[in-house]
């Protein structure tokens, strides 16, 4: 019983964090998860006391394992809220950014978060329910994760092809007569799939350091500079006009009930891709979701993502245990504090059981806490100075990334700042920005 | 000129600055003792592979060693060519696993193999002096052969001071006779239950070549 209980409050000590994590503009859940772990010695110092009371060290370290897991599950609910109303993402909302943001500017901010919640919720549902076919699928007797391997290149290839071929801007600059401005529309945003593509090989390999040594993701000030501070510094650019929020319960008609359900669907099964496959991240899934559900509308879009976030967040504790490979920052903690035994068998391994119930109890409460916070920003968020708060945010995401990733994270932040640029004022779609992952990646798969 | 304009511009020169600034700044070559201090970050290590094997989700484990004999592990997300023996220089990411650390290397092609096992040969009384430093490392070796059976035979040097057991294979369809000059190609290892070292030749990059007749 003391046992349940500490889970219980471990859980909600979880979710707490990454509710404070998710609200800070461009923090990603993986350097949270790391910092915890660098603080786990700390916790087990502190919890010493329950030695007394017959609790082991080494669940007192799944406990630490759990909360790790209940701070990014509660994150990736949490963080669509400061990518609504402010338009800054992190690394794996960097293409809710525009969805979410033009729903802010239609006073449905409100309907924006909710839409998230509901995403990352019917995620954790999907994925419960592919528990077992997921170890068999990735796990004896199918072993299909080299066949996943396999296909992959393709898929993305087609993916970028499509994505460019869809180009529906027209650019006149240099003739309106005719296909041309299409054409140059298509032309453009080939140039900039492939302009990200090549700066995403660059700095695959670019080094960079946190001068306070915490762990240095290059992804974070590239995708930051892509989809965040471009948004960022266009809102001061352009001082858009904030409406006051709507702030309704979300109602789904028959037709939207059905869509969402297959976004759930699509972005679970993508984020299940996301947590097996290295290499790939949640914006990677997404683009395969949203490419394989064909729904272009801004509410099916964040449903989709969402789901593909809180999908990875659940599968990579579950793949951890068929693949024995971690596969993002929390999982990498888990590995470190548990002695985690590898899934072969129907029976589930017991620490798995324990986790999944973490998974579970952070999933609900985080489902009502983000509407409920969200309803709270889209009350008063139209009274904040909206300029003042975009260029604090500004300040603010360019000294994480100096944080995180020194001087030449700076340098990546400014150049990708600068092609997240290049859609916004040519009028092309800005997801073509993502060649800064989809072309290394093709390329990783296919060479 | 317009910001559209220049923006195109100013995107392109950032671009070739980061290029330039990469190709100048690799990540830091480590011996394998300094592995703990790196952890989380990119680095470059050179070794000997020792052991090597496929996992069933098809990625690659080996195990390399430098000149003081310290060890570590490799995890390489796709299949490398490498051998037993290879000298090899690997690019990846320190991590703790399972309280050990290992390398995590993302692609293949970030494996270099920088010196083949059988680019060069040594002479008997070279590994006689050190057998722990060759010890489970494909070798090429020369000498002549001596007291030849159906599955093995005994290579010995020109002085004839110095002599090691080699195991074949019948099925290998190798042509032998004694006192020929030969180059052994195989795997040198010590054999518990003879208390002594030897090399076997069982695999398909391993080989007997006929160099002369000692006469």
């Amino acid at each position: 019983m003391l046992e349940l209980g500490l889970l219980i409050i471990f859980c909600v000590l979880g979710v707490l964090v990454g509710v404070l994590t998710g609200l800070l503009p461009g923090l990603h859940v993986n350097n949270i998860a790391l910092i915890l772990l660098s603080l786990s010695s700390v916790i087990v110092a502190m919890c010493s006391p329950l030695f007394s009371y017959g609790i082991s060290e080494s669940f007192i370290l799944l406990l630490i394992a759990g909360f790790i897991i209940a701070v990014s599950l509660s994150h990736s609910f949490h963080d669509v809220i400061p990518t609504t109303f402010i338009g800054a993402p992190e690394e794996d909302t960097a293409l809710t950014v525009l969805p979410a943001h033009d729903l802010l500017l239609q006073g449905r901010g409100y309907e924006a978060i909710s839409l998230s919640a509901l995403g990352s919720y019917g995620a954790i549902i999907v994925c419960l329910l592919l528990l077992f076919p997921i170890r068999f699928i990735i796990g004896s007797p199918l072993f299909l994760y080299s066949a996943l391997q396999e296909i992959m290149g393709l898929v993305l290839v087609a993916i970028a092809l499509l994505m460019i071929a869809t180009e529906k801007s027209k650019i006149n600059d240099i003739s309106d007569k005719g296909k041309i401005p299409s054409i140059i529309g298509m032309v453009f945003a080939l140039f900039v799939f492939i302009l990200s593509g090549v700066f995403g090989l660059i700095i695959l390999d670019f080094p960079v350091d946190s001068p306070i040594g915490l762990s240095s993701p290059v992804l974070f000030p590239a995708l930051t500079g892509l989809f965040g501070t471009a948004t960022l510094l266009d809102s001061l650019r352009t001082k858009p006009n904030i409406p006051k929020q709507k702030i309704e319960q979300l109602t789904l008609n028959a037709n939207e009930k059905k869509s969402s359900i297959g976004s759930v669907i699509a972005g679970s099964l993508a984020g299940i891709v996301v947590s097996i496959i290295p290499g790939i991240t949640s914006a990677t899934g997404t683009i395969l979701a949203m490419n394989a559900r064909q729904k272009s509308g801004h509410e099916q879009t964040i449903v989709t993502l969402s789901s593909v976030n809180t999908a990875s967040a659940f599968s990579v504790v579950v793949v951890l245990f068929i693949i024995l490979r971690p596969r993002s920052g929390a999982a990498i903690a888990v590995n470190e504090l548990i002695s985690v035994k590898e899934w072969t068998s129907l029976v589930v391994p017991e620490q798995l059981i324990y986790l999944v119930m973490f998974l579970l109890i952070a999933g609900s409460l985080s489902y009502f806490l983000t509407i409920k916070i969200g309803a709270v920003c889209a009350k008063y968020f139209v009274k904040l100075p909206y300029l003042k708060v975009v260029s604090a945010t500004i300040v603010l995401i360019t000294f994480l990334v100096f944080l995180f990733t020194g001087i030449n994270g700076l340098l990546v932040l400014c150049v990708a700042t600068s092609i997240g640029f290049l859609p916004i004022l040519w009028g092309v779609r800005r997801s073509h920005c993502m060649g800064v992952l989809l072309l290394p990646i093709i390329l990783h798969f296919l060479l | 000129m317009q910001l559209k304009h220049l923006v195109i511009l100013i995107s392109i020169i950032g671009t070739t600055f980061l290029y330039f600034i990469s190709t100048f700044a690799q990540p830091t070559l480590i011996d394998i003792s300094e592995i703990p201090q790196y952890e989380g970050k990119q680095i470059i290590i050179k070794g000997t592979v020792i052991e090597h094997y496929t996992t069933s989700y098809g990625g690659q484990i080996i195990q390399i060693k430098d000149e003081h004999n310290n060890q570590t592990m490799l995890f390489v997300e796709q299949i490398t060519s490498v051998e037993y023996g290879d000298f090899i220089q690997a690019t990846g990411t320190v991590q703790k696993y399972n309280d050990d650390w290992e390398i995590v290397v993302d692609q293949a092609r970030l494996v270099k193999i920088l010196q083949k096992w059988n680019s060069t040969h040594f002479p008997l009384w070279q590994i006689a002096n050190n057998p722990e430093k060759y010890s489970g490392l494909n070798i090429k070796v020369e000498g002549y052969l001596d007291r030849l059976y159906e599955t093995y035979f005994f290579l010995v040097d020109p002085d004839e001071e110095h002599e090691i057991f080699v195991t074949y294979k019948n099925s290998m369809g190798l042509n032998l006779t004694s006192g020929k000059m030969v180059i052994v190609e195989g795997r040198f290892q010590y054999d518990e239950h003879q208390l002594r070292y030897g090399i076997d030749v069982s695999d398909e990059h391993h080989s007997v070549t006929i160099l002369e007749e000692n006469t």
